[in-house]
């Protein structure tokens, strides 16, 4: 029976996703309050175009052990929007994944938005790899390629584990410039403190409608906070009805 | 044509697992069929991405790129480990001991040099995010938790404080589900988006 709930509920939702986007119209704005993690990104961006330096994206373990974490998603998404900005830069963001599915589609998705640029001469298969098949495997080869003297900063996101603190500890003492943004609020704890530039809890979703200008994307944000707000009725709701002795 | 290929598959999928996990006993056969496809295509995914990541450190040793000798070792290593598992085969007990007599040390001492950064995190706190309440606040819950982590208050044995440490104990795991919350909500989206075809992670 349970299970009959969980459907209608996806059902309830994808509904209510596409309601919220036909009433939208064509509202692209994307304008939510500002993210200072995402705000600095932009400002790498400027300046790595400027320095002839690369930003590596750690898209993390996404899809890794059956531990499916759709934020990976989310890296993609970032991957695709530097490669955008980047298209005039002397050096191509480098996308290190910790998961072979993740990997593969990194590398699908930059020849896509290369290709969609009219620009697939700028699609190079070594600018995006598998980093390591184990968690502490990635984080030391993030390590190692975050050494390399073209590297201008490092921007992780998705499925990030703790380990990835190192990494972070590495290029913050070279001076240079990291953010993250990552799904596992223990590493959101880790990072806090570390790092200037890190997104707590689900910030990390505003950050494709920054980049992209999508009315789907608005549309998802808006349908977030509107389940949010429902929740939160909910259990205070819950809650009074509890004091009250009506449920147990 | 390859784009509205992927995204009837892609949806096709979607539907038919969230299906077999609601209908579990009657579509369990396609399940376990679509979950073995995903094992397979995801292994093969592993093992071109392996093989794109040795190429890249090919590349870096043909040409002599700085740092190539750490790319050397990368090369060598996997070559002496696949080597050694296709001939003794991956459940041989020496093999076993000697793939992980090199990674368990490595790992370990990977995670004491994470104690020690992460040691010295509370000193960068107000270095790098200045005195903020969200500083200060951050900055004295990790001195209270720890404290009570130590367990001496709960060692004086008195029932009153036993409460009102386990009171202070279950905010974080609010704090946490609240987090948990918003981030389970993201993923809830994304996962529609993907499923009515307009999130392709696969393509532009």
């Amino acid at each position: 029976m349970n299970e009959v709930y969980v459907w209608i509920a996806i059902g309830v939702i994808g509904l209510l996703l596409i309601f919220i986007k036909i009433s939208n119209g064509k509202d692209n704005s994307g304008k939510i309050r500002s993210i200072p993690a995402f705000d600095k990104l932009d400002q790498i961006n400027a300046k790595m175009l400027e320095s002839g330096k690369r930003l590596i994206i750690g898209l993390g373990s996404g899809f890794q052990n059956f531990l499916t974490s759709i934020n990976g998603i989310i890296g993609l998404q970032a991957a695709k929007s530097t490669a955008k900005q980047s298209l005039l830069a002397d050096e191509k963001p480098l996308i290190l994944s910790g998961d072979g599915s993740l990997g593969s589609m990194s590398q699908v998705a930059l020849a896509e938005t290369y290709k969609s640029l009219r620009a697939i001469e700028q699609y190079k298969p070594e600018n995006s790899f598998l980093a390591g098949t184990t968690p502490i495997s990635y984080a030391a080869s993030v390590m190692a390629e975050s050494h390399a003297k073209e590297n201008g900063g490092l921007f992780l996101v998705g499925h990030i584990r703790p380990e990835m603190m190192l990494p972070v500890d590495l290029v913050q003492n070279k001076d240079l410039v990291c953010v993250v943004s990552a799904d596992e609020p223990g590493t959101q704890a880790i990072c806090f403190p570390n790092n200037d530039s890190a997104t707590i809890g689900e910030e990390l979703y505003g950050f494709a409608s920054r980049t992209e200008h999508q009315p789907w994307l608005t549309a998802s944000l808006k349908l977030q906070d509107l389940l949010r707000i429902l929740i939160v009725v909910s259990l205070v709701v819950a809650i009074v009805l509890k004091l009250l002795g009506i449920i147990l | 044509m390859k784009r509205i290929v992927s995204i009837v598959i892609a949806i096709t999928t979607g539907i038919l697992v969230i299906s077999a996990i609601i209908f579990r006993p009657q579509l369990n056969p396609i399940l376990s069929l679509i979950l073995r496809w995903g094992i397979l295509i995801g292994s093969t995914a592993a093992l071109v991405g392996i093989a794109i990541l040795i190429k890249t450190h090919y590349q870096r040793i043909a040409v002599g790129k700085r740092g190539f000798f750490f790319s050397l070792i990368v090369v060598f290593g996997f070559g002496i480990s696949f080597l050694g598992g296709m001939l003794l085969g991956v459940d041989n007990p020496g093999y076993q001991k000697w793939i992980s007599s090199i990674q368990l040390p490595l790992e370990i001492s990977f995670l004491g040099l994470l104690t020690l950064i992460l040691a010295t995190t509370g000193f960068r706190l107000y270095r790098l995010r200045s005195w903020s309440p969200l500083s200060i606040s951050f900055g004295i819950s990790a001195i209270v938790f720890l404290i009570l982590a130590m367990g001496y208050l709960q060692a004086l044995g008195d029932s009153r404080l036993d409460k009102i440490i386990e009171f202070i104990q279950r905010i974080p795991i609010a704090g946490g589900r609240g987090i948990l919350i918003g981030m389970g909500l993201g993923a809830l989206v994304i996962g529609i988006r993907v499923l009515i075809g307009v999130e392709r992670p696969y393509g532009e």
